[in-house]
C-alpha cells in the first residue's frame, strides 16, 4: 500500500509572494483576465501565512513519504517581496522542510529588478532563476511594458546578462516567451537564442471559447493555423540549428513520442500534481484557470483551516488526473490526444459546458504535433541507428527469476554499445591540447586494428563507472587522473593485441591500473607517468624516473610487491574475476575491501566452489544464467561478525560486491541476490518499467525504511529469488535446520507477493512494468501454495505482521 | 499511456552500436551517442505520474 491516503499528493507548489507587479502587461492572466480575486488579497504573504504553509508543505510531504519537492517563487512580480523577506522565508523553509525532503527553489520573474543581491541570495539557497522575455524589442514592447508605457526590454536583457556571468549562470532556468502572433517568429527565435538560455518556452496566450485568441493576422488559406504556423516556424529554425537550447513545448512533444514524460502541464496525459497558495494562504489550482471566468482557480481552502490533502481531494483538481478518460469525447477520439492531453485544462473553457471542449487551439496544436511527428519520423528514418531488439519470451523468463545461458547472454549487447557510447563520450571531450588526446585516438586506431581485445577490456564492469563518473559532471573538462583511463585501456588492448604504443599515464590513489591485466601499486601522490607497450608483449611503466616491467605472458603469474595481476576464482565451469584494485571499483553500497592475500583469495575460490557446487545440484536453473553474466567479484569490506554483506552498483554490470561470507550456500544465496540486480539493472538500461517521476516511497518488507519505486522493484525481484533459495532449502536440510528454512521461505513468499502487490496498486508501472510484476506474481504463486509445516507458516505469519506493524508504527511516528 | 511505449517490449532503448566504429562521427552516430548518453546519465520515466508547472521553468 502506498504511504499516504489515495490522494494524488502535491509536489510543485507555486508560492504567490506578493500579489502587485510593476510591469503592467496587458496580456497577464493575473490582472488582466476574468478572475478579479487579486484585488482582495493582501499585498504579500505574511510571515505567520509562510509558516503555516511550511508546517503544512511538512505536514504533506511526511504523510506520503515525498522524496523531493518544489516550490515555485512567484507572484504578481515575486521580487516585490524584496530580499530581506525573500531570505527569511527561504530559511524558514529550508529549515522547517528539508529534515523531510529534498527540496528544490524556483523563482519565476519578469526580472527587471534582478540584481546582484538577489543573484548573491539566489545562489546561497540555490534558486533556480526563471525570466519572462517575449522576444525582440519589439516583440517584448508589445506587451510587457511599464504601467507608463515605458518599455522593460532593456532592464531584462540587463538581468539576463547578469544570469549568465559564471558564477550566476548554474542559477539560470531559463526563459518563458508569451508568443503573439504579429511578431515574426524567426526574429522572436533569435532574440531568444541570444540570451543562451539552457531551455524556453513558448507559450500561447490564454484565451478560452468565449474570449478566443486573437486571429487573422497570418491568414494562409492553405497553411496550417495561425498559431500552428507561427509556432512550427520557430520549431524548423530551431531544429535547423540543432537545437542549441531545450524548447519545453517542442521537446515535450518529440518525448511524448518516444514514451517519455512531458516537461508542461500544458501537454500530455499526466495527472497535474501541482497547488497555488495565495498571499492570503488560500489555495488555489493552477493559475492558469484565472483566464477562464471569475473565481475559476479558487477550492475554498486555506493553508490555517485546511491541509493539503484536503486540497487534493478537491473536484477541480481530481478533474485534472484522470487522464485521457476525463476528457470530452472529442479528445478521446482524436488520434493524438496522448501527445495534447487535451491542451492546457484553462484553454478548454467555455460557459454552459465548462472544461469538457477541446482546447481553444486544439487545430493549432494538432497540426503543430502533426508537424513535429512528420520532422521526428524522417529524421528517424535518415539518421536513427536501429536499437537493439530484445524479445518477450527473453523478458518473460528473465521476469520469473531466470534467464539462462542465451537469455542472459542477450543481456550483453545493449550493455556492451552503452559502454561503448560512454566511452566515446569521454574520449570525444579530451582537450586537444590535453595530453590524453592521443590516447583516445589510439583508442580509436586499436579499435579498428583490434576490436576483439578492445572489446574484452571494455568489457570490464567498472569502465562504465568511471565513463559515468565523469560525464556526470556535465560543465567541468575532464582532469588528467581521470583521462588517464583513456590510456589504460589503450595500454591494455595493445599488450593484448601485441601493438606497441606510447601513452602517458596518471597516477591515481598510487595506482596504474591495465582493466583486466593488473595494477602496478606505486604509492604517493597523484603524479604523471607513462606507459610504452611493445610487440613481444611487455610493456614498461615509468614513474619517478623508473621502469617497471610487465610482461603479459607472466602477468597473471608473477605477483610482486607492487604488480597485482588480476586474478580468477575457479570452479568446474565457473570463473570469476577478482576486482580488488580498480580505484573505481568503490562504488558499491559498502566500502571495498583492498587486495586479497593469497590465502584469502585461496578462501573465496574454495566458497566458489561449495556455493557452485550446490547451486548446480540443488538450483540447476540458475547457474547458466550465471555464468553467463557474473564476471567479476568485487570484495567488500569485512562486515561486523554475524552479517553478510553483498551489493551490485547499477552501472557495474556483471560485478557482485561480497564480504566473505560464511559458507558456500550463503554465498551461493548472495549470488544469486545480487544477481538477480544485475539481470534488473541491465533491462532497466532497455526498458521503460516504471515512472522515475513517482517520489513517492513504498513499503518493501526487507527494509526499515520506506523505498522509492525502483528499491521495491529491485527488491521484489530479488527476493524472489531468495524465497526460491529457501524453498529448496526447506526440503534438503536436515531435519534440525528444516524448519528454520521453512519458516524463511513461508515468510519471504509472503513478503515477495505482498510487494508485487505494492508495485502493481503504484499506478506507475509502465505497461511493461506491469508485465514484468505480473510475471514475477505468477512465478511465485505455485509456491504461495506449497505446504509448511504449521509452526514454520505461524512463525512467518507472525513475522511478517511483526514486519508490517513495525513500519506502520515508524509511519505514524514521522507523520506525528 | 503513449502506444509507443506499450508497444515497445521487444524494441529496446539503446541504439545498437556494439559494432561500430569507435571514431565514427556521422550525424547518427552522434545521435546515438547522445541517446545512450542521455538515458544513462538522465533517466526519465514514463509519464504515467509527471505534473509540471506551465509558468515558471
Amino acid at each position: 500500500m502506498v504511504a499516504g491516503p489515495a490522494v494524488l499528493p502535491f509536489r510543485h507548489y507555486v508560492l504567490k509572494l506578493h500579489s502587485r507587479c510593476d510591469l503592467a502587461c496587458d496580456h497577464c492572466y493575473v490582472y488582466e483576465h476574468a478572475d478579479q480575486s487579486w484585488r482582495g488579497r493582501p499585498l504579500a504573504l505574511s510571515e505567520e501565512a509562510a509558516a503555516r504553509i511550511a508546517d503544512r508543505i511538512v505536514e504533506h510531504t511526511v504523510r506520503h513519504t515525498l522524496g523531493r519537492i518544489t516550490v515555485v517563487l512567484h507572484g504578481g512580480e515575486p521580487l516585490l517581496y524584496g530580499a530581506e523577506r525573500t531570505r527569511a522565508l527561504l530559511s524558514l523553509f529550508r529549515e522547517r522542510i528539508t529534515p523531510y525532503t529534498k527540496l528544490d527553489f524556483r523563482i519565476h520573474t519578469n526580472a527587471v529588478r534582478l540584481d546582484r543581491d538577489f543573484l548573491d541570495l539566489f545562489a546561497e539557497f540555490a534558486v533556480s532563476v526563471g525570466v519572462s522575455l517575449d522576444g525582440d524589442r519589439s516583440a517584448n514592447d508589445l506587451h510587457r511594458r511599464y504601467a507608463s508605457g515605458r518599455s522593460s526590454h532593456s532592464r531584462v536583457l540587463s538581468a539576463l546578462s547578469l544570469l549568465r556571468e559564471p558564477r550566476y549562470r548554474h542559477l539560470y532556468a531559463g526563459i518563458l516567451c508569451t508568443i503573439d502572433i504579429r511578431n515574426d517568429p524567426g526574429r522572436v527565435y533569435e532574440a531568444l537564442a541570444a540570451e543562451q538560455p539552457p531551455r524556453a518556452d513558448l507559450l500561447l496566450p490564454h484565451a478560452t471559447w468565449d474570449h478566443p485568441p486573437l486571429r487573422g493576422v497570418r491568414r494562409d488559406e492553405h497553411g496550417p493555423p495561425e498559431y500552428a504556423a507561427w509556432l512550427t516556424a520557430v520549431y524548423d529554425r530551431w531544429a535547423k540549428d540543432g537545437r542549441p537550447f531545450a524548447i519545453r513545448t517542442f521537446d515535450s512533444i518529440s518525448g511524448i513520442l518516444r514514451g517519455r514524460p512531458s516537461q508542461t502541464e500544458s501537454l500530455g496525459l499526466a495527472p497535474a500534481a501541482l497547488v497555488v497558495i495565495e498571499t492570503d494562504g488560500s489555495l488555489e489550482q493552477a493559475d492558469s484557470l484565472k483566464t477562464a471566468y471569475d473565481g475559476a482557480g479558487a477550492t475554498g481552502f486555506n493553508v490555517f483551516e485546511h491541509s493539503f490533502d484536503q486540497a487534493a481531494a478537491h473536484a477541480g483538481i481530481t478533474a485534472r488526473q484522470g487522464g485521457a478518460e476525463s476528457l470530452c469525447a472529442t479528445c478521446r477520439a482524436c488520434p493524438v490526444v496522448e501527445i495534447c492531453g487535451g491542451g492546457l485544462y484553462a484553454h478548454r473553457h467555455r460557459a454552459g459546458s465548462g472544461f469538457a471542449n477541446p482546447s481553444v487551439y486544439c487545430e493549432d496544436i494538432k497540426a503543430m504535433i502533426e508537424h513535429i511527428e512528420r520532422d521526428e519520423t524522417r529524421r528517424h528514418a535518415e539518421a536513427a541507428i536501429a536499437p537493439h531488439v530484445g524479445s518477450l519470451r527473453d523478458f518473460d523468463l528473465l521476469a520469473s527469476g531466470l534467464g539462462g545461458e542465451d537469455e542472459v547472454g542477450r543481456l550483453g549487447a545493449p550493455q556492451r554499445s552503452i559502454t561503448r557510447e560512454l566511452v566515446k563520450s569521454v574520449g570525444e571531450q579530451v582537450p586537444p591540447r590535453s595530453p590524453f588526446a592521443a590516447a583516445w585516438q589510439e583508442l580509436v586506431r586499436l579499435d579498428q586494428s583490434n576490436p576483439a581485445q578492445l572489446g574484452a577490456v571494455l568489457a570490464d564492469p567498472y569502465t562504465r563507472v568511471w565513463a559515468v563518473r565523469v560525464l556526470q559532471r556535465e560543465h567541468e573538462a575532464p582532469a588528467d587522473d581521470e583521462l588517464t583511463r583513456l590510456s589504460e585501456l589503450a595500454a591494455a588492448t595493445a599488450l593484448l593485441s601485441g601493438e606497441a604504443v606510447r601513452l602517458p599515464l596518471h597516477v591515481v590513489d598510487g595506482i596504474v591500473h591495465l582493466p583486466t591485466i593488473g595494477a602496478l601499486a606505486l604509492g604517493g601522490p597523484a603524479r604523471p607517468a607513462a606507459i610504452e607497450t611493445r610487440k613481444d608483449g611487455t610493456a614498461t611503466i615509468t614513474a619517478d624516473l623508473t621502469d617497471y616491467e610487465i610482461c603479459l605472458a607472466e602477468a597473471a603469474v608473477r605477483a610482486d610487491a607492487r604488480w597485482l595481476p588480476t586474478r580468477s576464482l575457479r570452479a568446474g565451469s565457473w570463473s570469476l574475476a577478482v576486482q580488488d584494485t580498480d580505484p573505481y571499483r568503490d562504488c558499491h553500497q559498502w566500502p571495498a575491501a583492498g587486495r586479497l592475500s593469497d590465502d584469502e583469495a585461496r578462501h573465496w575460490e574454495q566458497c566458489l566452489g561449495e556455493a557452485a557446487a550446490f547451486l548446480e545440484e540443488s538450483m540447476p536453473a540458475y547457474p547458466p544464467g550465471l555464468r553467463a553474466g557474473l564476471s567479476t567479484l568485487m570484495p567488500l569490506a569485512p562486515p561486523p561478525a554475524g552479517r553478510d554483506l553483498s551489493a551490485t552498483a547499477r552501472h557495474a554490470y556483471g560485478a557482485v560486491g561480497l564480504a566473505m561470507p560464511g559458507d558456500g550456500p550463503t554465498l551461493a544465496l548472495l549470488l544469486i541476490h545480487e544477481f538477480q540486480h544485475i539481470k534488473l539493472n541491465a533491462l532497466l538500461d532497455m526498458y521503460d518499467l516504471y515512472d522515475t517521476n513517482d517520489e513517492r516511497r513504498y513499503y518493501a518488507p526487507w527494509r526499515d525504511d520506506p523505498r522509492p519505486l525502483e528499491g521495491l522493484l529491485q527488491g521484489t525481484y530479488a527476493h524472489l529469488a531468495v524465497t526460491d533459495y529457501w524453498r529448496v532449502r526447506s526440503r534438503e536440510s536436515a531435519a534440525a535446520q528444516r524448519e528454520a528454512a521453512e519458516i524463511q521461505f513461508a515468510r519471504w513468499r509472503l513478503h515477495t507477493a505482498e510487494a508485487v502487490e505494492e508495485l502493481l496498486r503504484s499506478g506507475s508501472l509502465t505497461a511493461l512494468g506491469e508485465r514484468f510484476a505480473r510475471v514475477m506474481g505468477d512465478a511465485l504463486a505455485p509456491w504461495l501454495d506449497e505446504p509448511v509445516g504449521h509452526g514454520a507458516a505461524a512463525a512467518a505469519q507472525q513475522a511478517v505482521q511483526a514486519d508490517r506493524g513495525a513500519w506502520q508504527a515508524r509511519r505514524q511516528a514521522n507523520a506525528g | 499511456m503513449p502506444s509507443t511505449l506499450t508497444q515497445s517490449g521487444p524494441q529496446t532503448q539503446v541504439p545498437d552500436v556494439h559494432n561500430l566504429p569507435l571514431g565514427e562521427r556521422s550525424e547518427e552516430r552522434l545521435s546515438a551517442t547522445a541517446a545512450i548518453r542521455e538515458r544513462v546519465l538522465r533517466k526519465t520515466g514514463s509519464g504515467v505520474t509527471a505534473a509540471a508547472f506551465q509558468s515558471s521553468i
